[in-house]
């Protein structure tokens, strides 16, 4: 790998951009629906046939994955393109959906069985610290949507054979 | 709640999951490549393990065990950490279905990983109660991030350095990956457990 592959994109704040290759499904106004492709690391893996991303629902998978972008770059269908979203937004969304369910759970659980030292009372309260914790994750989630901060962003035109995993020189 | 900790040190860090048992290979390979995804899919995987450990201490109580049913064990387990990774991409993609487009791409890989498996495995040996199985789990996995992310740290800047060619891309990385577990074989003096 070269120093020139190691430079990564920023957004206009100046925050790294985590990058990915999308191709146009569909136009709608104003907007591109946009179907990311499999990387290559995918395809090399030894495990890509039980894996949802590589199986038989292929195609089922990558549509699930389908997100839109505004279409202020005049995008065509079936144009591949590099999208980003900002380092910072993807560990911000990580927290939301991981790790204040977990905590919520390991809080109500610890709490309980400090108090009753019993497998069922834990249990119960873990449940509902789980619960309660993926309804604040709800809130927190709808937050950011709303921001548009969950949103990926164009950045270029993708070049022919550039995958996920390609350096450029 | 000292047993708690020492249980949780002796997970994370003691008998970590990637350097010390060498479980969940593929993964940490995979993607470490730079620092924010394995960050996400550390937490994932932290997710999905967490809750799989305190569902299979719940199937492995009052079911197998009441009915002796253990040679099932390995398929059951199996089949309630695919459910866990199915229930947290529903879970995920109804908090926010653009929170799913941004994190979903790590959870068909939490279903291979070999770890999440393991550490289930080793609570029913351990005979770990409600608890012990939670937090075992909990911290496996926090150790196992905890490993993703120094390394995907490390490979960045492995990245940037003249490394001959024919010890480029993973051969350096399988040797930075040694030297990482010779140093946490340090640990191991820490405690028995």
């Amino acid at each position: 790998m070269t120093t020139e592959a190691a430079q990564y994109h920023r957004d206009p704040s100046g925050r790294t951009l985590v990058e990915g290759i999308a191709r146009v499904v569909r136009l709608d106004a104003g907007h591109a629906l946009m179907e990311p492709e499999v990387s290559s690391g995918c395809k090399g893996c030894v495990s890509a046939g039980l894996c949802g991303a590589m199986s038989g629902g292929k195609e089922g998978a990558l549509a699930k994955r389908r997100f839109t972008i505004n279409n202020d770059r005049d995008l065509h269908v079936g144009e591949r393109v590099v999208v980003g979203i900002s380092e910072t937004t993807l560990m911000k969304a990580s927290w939301v959906a991981y790790a204040i369910p977990l905590f919520s759970m390991l809080i109500a659980s610890v709490t309980a069985d400090l108090w009753g030292k019993n497998d069922g009372i834990t249990a119960l309260a873990a449940i509902a610290g789980l619960g309660l914790g993926l309804l604040l994750a709800r809130f927190r989630a709808g937050a950011m949507a709303d921001k548009g901060e969950l949103t990926p962003r164009y950045i270029r035109h993708a070049t022919d054979g550039e995958s996920c995993h390609t350096e450029q020189v | 709640m000292q047993n708690y900790l020492l249980l949780m040190v002796g997970a994370a860090l003691v008998n970590n999951v990637v350097l010390v048992r060498f479980l969940g290979l593929c993964s940490f390979m995979g993607v470490t490549t730079k620092v924010d995804t394995a960050v996400g899919m550390g937490m994932a995987t932290t997710f999905v393990l967490t809750v799989s450990s305190v569902l299979t201490w719940a199937l492995e109580t009052f079911l197998l065990v009441p009915t002796d049913l253990g040679y099932l064990r390995t398929v059951t387990f199996i089949l309630v950490i695919a459910a866990v990774v199915q229930f947290t991409e529903m879970a995920v993609k109804r908090i926010s279905p653009s929170l799913f487009q941004t994190l979903g791409i790590y959870l068909p890989l939490i279903t291979t990983n070999c770890s999440v498996l393991g550490i289930p495995l080793l609570n029913v040996e351990h005979h770990h109660n409600f608890m012990q199985s939670m937090l075992y789990g909990f911290a496996s996995a926090a150790g196992f991030s905890l490993i993703l992310a120094v390394f995907a740290g490390l490979r960045e800047r492995i990245a940037l350095a003249d490394v001959p060619r024919l010890f480029a891309g993973p051969p350096i990385g399988f040797v930075t990956a040694s030297l990482l577990a010779l140093a946490f074989m340090g640990f191991s003096g820490i405690s028995a457990n």
